[in-house]
């Protein structure tokens, strides 16, 4: 007896830790959340408009000229009057194209343009338009904002408030400077009442502050560090904010953001799409005029009960590294697609401190469980392993019709195509090249010779021996290769011998002194973080830094050449007036130099997950990231495009890529990239015609060679000695 | 009436004690046997799920990588438990007598966190590294430690240091246990102290030595760790153990050698540890 009355409760126990173990599996009520907010694209009048704003219900719109200016009580009913502008060529600051306009609570109307602000004197100007009449209104500020246009709105209480980069001013309706605010980095403003909310993206901050005072009322975190967007006050005074993560409100007097609207299912998650400047309807509904394409265009957003919150179906993407080219495709395939919400995960944001190696050792777990993303960006990843071990689907159905019609390159889309099926794609691809005196340069012998026969010339550069092997790799790494997959030992001895030769006795210190032009210095002064080699990683990590070096080195005649990876048509450097591959005797490009021929770096692939449960969703994902209108967007960091009308728009320029201009240096240098001429269109056509081999960058492979060669490169082994062993541990990786 | 009452009440006594031991027993099946069991399952299809037989197995053994990785790491075992144990019993000899600040001083490498001791490693045996400064300075000239033969031998000081004191406390524990008019008629029949070793102490060791050799064999397939933060995925080839290979090939999704290499190595394992019970699972005396 004594002892049962302790054993009972000890069993009951034991059967309630396991009743825990196994929950009932009640159900619980599931229901679909209803009501989000919907876009609805504007009809506007025909013309380039290139501002808006609004003045209680009234919305003003502004051409690039500043020569028509019209007015619209009803955006709805799409109603829009001309208003007359008494345009003054002396007062207008439309030679360099108006792109911003304010309205005062007078009906003063304020215009103004980028061009306005590099006067000669720094002091920029606004065009007043009241009563049909035009007058210059001079700034007395010199307003920095690292902006091609004004930041500036109009106050309910008459004047403006403009932005710079260290501080805020309010000007009077004549530009006047009544108050100084301490708001560096401001980047949008508006204004309600008695008080102006700035939006500083590099603070992280909104800061409401008393317009008569200067005091700052509130501040308001931004949702994300990357956000970047506009800020608006409805009619009530609440404050709204949009940018690629969302819209966002925060209710009059309140310090709570709340997103309203994701920006996954928006316009404004579009990179191509910027927001310029937010407006109300009657009945106090954002609408949000964003400039694609070169104009503005008005979108509407009105709560919809009637329509789910999110998609029902969600197709997650996966991606190593972040890439504007695809979230533009995935905001497009989106709209096309309003049933599907496209989740995208980024593994390695930036810096972050997670490895490669523990994404993707995440990634192969979630696999084999069977679950995993849907969408695999596979640059990075181990593509051959992936492909080999059948984790991806086929492709076929999906791009195989496009190969037929020939709406892709099939040299390059075909890159991993094995025995009928494609179980990967590529939708970019990178182009290494020789800039410069190119003539007699085809292999990288000749490349050597030339360095030894010039030992004056220093026909390349590297900042270290890093990214000059990385450069190297994609032109010489196929033939390095016997044919049983090991390193063959003497290519290995003839790339590093050639290397040493080609980059000389140069080193970075002597051409900072040389130069005056310490990049690493300035960009991590700027706060960019340099990595590695990486052709995935965009950008800096693909060694554009090493490109702008080189192409001071060659403007100031220290360098003959510059190797890059060519990526779109903005490669093409023009140095101050002076473009690199024509201005040199023997000038041009050509594919870059290596030990094996017609290489290129397929990336942007694409493969999908053969466990997805939205196989079919996925797979028209690919198809539509392989069109047109996807693939013609982003050349510069995500690499040329698959898609032959894309690539064809590209190269006739009427791909409407822009200009970019960086300032480099104490000397005020100016590198312009603009597109190439007909010529060398043509010569590009060539190369990609003539491309043949895939060069999938194995990160390993590639550490493992610069850690082997550092000592060859640094004097204390010899060449032979340098390939024996990166063979020694390559070959132990290999026969895995 | 009374043998009938006692089998029921044995019954229920059995039933109670199943019970509680229950919940226990799930843990072990989820997170040990079922996954165990799913790894020799998968060493037999491929990754997509696909039947492969034996082709898993013969795959592995023509795999150079994996000749080499067990190859070191069989010749680690071999040098290293060895060793271990004869030092650890060696110092549980030693300070049997000692102060407690003494044995205790024993186990601080094994409380040292692992990044902490891949860090010590690089201040030592780095080409520019202590050591290599010391030898400099005598005018011996500098070695490559952890890039070249010398690697298997770092590898294997380390393990030595971090794991002895674990030993030897496992051995105090024992020979406190040993009766001491064991010795004492030894003594007084004439025995010399190593026959007193041969005769009393170590017949008594026998199953320590066995529940020893077997956590040192465990503890040396943590060696990868220090190794790993020292030397990255692919170390000196002397250094290349089978858990470089299991890490590489899981990232690599080679999940089906993976699976087929680690049933084998736990085959070996049990086959190992089997005949360990076999020699030292039993007292002598």
């Amino acid at each position: 007896m004594k002892k049962h009355w302790k054993r009972r409760p000890c069993l009951f126990l034991c059967l309630a830790l396991l009743a825990a173990l196994f929950p009932s599996g009640v159900s619980l009520a599931s229901g679909v959340a209803m009501g989000r907010y919907v876009e609805t694209v504007l009809d506007l009048p025909d013309g380039a408009w290139q501002a808006f704003a609004q003045a209680g219900g009234t919305v003003y719109a502004v051409d690039a000229g500043g020569e028509t200016l019209l007015r619209s009580l009803d955006l709805a009913a799409n109603n829009w009057e001309t208003l007359p502008t008494g345009h003054d060529e002396g007062a207008s600051p439309a030679q360099g194209g108006v792109n911003g306009i304010a309205v005062a609570a007078d009906g003063a109307i304020y215009l103004s343009s980028g061009w306005a602000m590099a006067t000669e004197d720094g002091y920029p100007f606004l065009e007043r338009i009241q009563n049909g009449q035009a007058q210059r209104v001079q700034l007395d500020q010199k307003l920095y904002t690292g902006s091609d246009r004004l930041l500036f709105c109009a106050l309910p209480s008459g004047g403006l408030i403009a932005l710079s980069d260290m501080e805020a001013f309010r000007f009077s309706p004549d530009g006047e400077t009544l108050n100084r605010y301490a708001v560096p980095n401001g980047a949008s403003v508006a204004a309600y009442g008695g008080e102006a909310a700035i939006c500083s993206p590099a603070n992280g901050l909104i800061t409401v502050l008393d317009v008569e005072s200067g005091q700052t009322l509130r501040t308001l975190p931004l949702p994300s560090a990357a956000s970047e967007g506009v800020v608006g006050y409805d009619g009530n005074g609440a404050l709204y904010y949009v940018c690629a993560d969302g819209l966002y409100q925060v209710n009059a007097g309140s310090t709570l953001m709340v997103q309203i609207a994701d920006g996954r299912l928006m316009t404004a998650g579009k990179p191509s799409a910027l927001p310029r400047a937010m407006l109300f309807d009657a009945q106090n509904n954002p609408i949000v005029a964003y400039q694609q394409d070169g104009a503005l265009s008005l979108i509407a957003y009105t709560y919809d009960e009637n329509v789910a919150t999110e998609p029902a179906t969600v197709l997650s993407v996966y991606t190593l590294y972040d890439s504007t080219a695809l979230r533009e495709c995935v905001n497009r395939f989106q709209q096309a697609c309003p049933d599907v919400m496209v989740d995208i995960t980024v593994a390695l944001p930036e810096g972050t401190a997670v490895t490669r190696d523990d994404a993707i050792r995440t990634l192969n777990t979630e696999l084999l469980s069977g679950n995993g993303p849907d969408v695999l960006v596979l640059d990075g990843l181990p593509v051959g392993n992936y492909i080999g071990q059948g984790v991806l689907l086929d492709l076929s159905s999906a791009v195989q019709p496009m190969l037929d019609s020939g709406a892709l390159l099939p040299n390059i889309a075909s890159s991993f195509a094995e025995e009928g099926s494609i179980p990967a794609v590529p939708t970019r691809f990178l182009l290494p090249t020789l800039w410069g005196e190119v003539s007699g340069m085809e292999t990288l012998a000749d490349v050597a010779a030339w360095a030894q026969a010039n030992p004056d010339a220093l026909p390349l550069y590297a900042t270290d021996t890093a990214f000059l092997l990385g450069t190297f790799y994609a032109s010489c790494a196929p033939a390095w290769f016997d044919g049983q997959g090991r390193l063959d030992a003497a290519s290995i001895e003839e790339f590093l011998t050639a290397l040493k030769a080609i980059r000389g006795d140069w080193s970075y210190e002597a051409a900072v002194q040389a130069t005056g032009q310490d990049f690493r210095a300035h960009l991590s002064g700027s706060g960019v973080h340099l990595s590695g080699w990486n052709p995935y990683g965009g950008g800096l990590d693909r060694g554009a830094m090493e490109e702008n070096m080189g192409a001071v080195m060659m403007m100031r005649g220290f360098q003959k050449q510059l190797p890059s990876l060519l990526s779109g048509m903005d490669n093409a450097a023009e140095l101050n007036g002076q473009m690199i591959a024509s201005d040199l005797e023997n000038g041009g490009f050509a594919a870059l130099p290596g030990q094996a021929e017609g290489c290129f770096i397929p990336t942007q692939i694409l493969g999908v997950n053969r466990n997805s449960a939205n196989a079919e969703v996925a797979q028209a994902f690919v198809a539509h990231a392989l069109g047109e209108g996807p693939q013609s967007f982003d050349f510069a960091s995500a690499g040329f495009p698959v898609n032959t009308a894309a690539l064809e728009g590209l190269l006739s320029g009427d791909a409407g890529q822009g200009g970019m201009s960086m300032g480099g240096g104490g000397d005020g240098l100016t590198w312009v990239s603009t597109p190439l001429d007909e010529k060398q269109c043509a010569q590009l056509r060539n190369l990609i015609e003539g491309l043949t081999t895939p060069v999938v960058v194995d990160f390993t492979l590639y550490q493992m060679l610069v850690d082997e060669s550092a000592p060859f490169f640094a004097g204390s082994i010899d060449a032979a000695q340098a390939a024996q062993n990166v063979c020694a541990r390559a070959n132990a990786y290999l026969a895995e | 009436m009374r043998t009938l009452r006692s089998s029921g009440a044995r019954r229920r006594e059995a039933l109670a004690g199943y019970l509680f031991l229950l919940p226990s027993l799930i843990g072990v099946c989820v997170f040990l046997v079922s996954p165990m069991a799913d790894t020799v399952r998968r060493s037999f299809f491929s990754v997509a799920g696909e039947w492969r037989g034996w082709e898993n197995y013969q795959t592995l053994m023509g795999n150079a990588s994996f000749r080499l990785a067990a190859g070191n790491t069989a010749r680690f075992l071999a040098i290293a438990i060895p060793l271990l144990l004869l030092l650890s019993l060696g110092a549980a000899l030693a300070v049997r007598r000692a102060p407690a600040f003494v044995k205790s001083s024993f186990l601080v490498p094994l409380a040292l966190p692992v990044a902490s001791l891949a860090l010590i490693w690089r201040l030592l045996f780095d080409s520019q590294g202590l050591i290599n400064a010391a030898l400099d300075a005598m005018g011996v000239g500098t070695a490559a430690f952890l890039d070249s033969g010398a690697s298997f031998w770092v590898l294997v000081g380390s393990y030595i240091w971090k794991n002895a004191g674990f030993g030897m406390v496992l051995f105090l524990a024992a020979l406190a246990n040993v009766p001491q008019n064991l010795y004492e008629a030894a003594q007084l029949d004439g025995a010399g102290r190593f026959q007193q070793f041969c005769c009393i102490t170590l017949p008594h060791l026998y199953p320590t030595l066995f529940v020893t050799a077997v956590l040192s064999v465990v503890n040396a397939f943590k060696v990868f760790r220090e190794a790993y933060l020292v030397a990255g995925n692919y170390p000196h080839e002397q250094m290349y153990l089978l858990q470089h290979l299991f890490n590489n090939w899981f990232l690599r999704l080679d999940v089906d050698k993976l699976c087929a290499a680690a049933t084998l190595t736990a085959l070996v394992l049990a086959a190992l540890i089997a005949l360990l019970q076999k020699f030292w699972g039993r007292s002598r005396v």
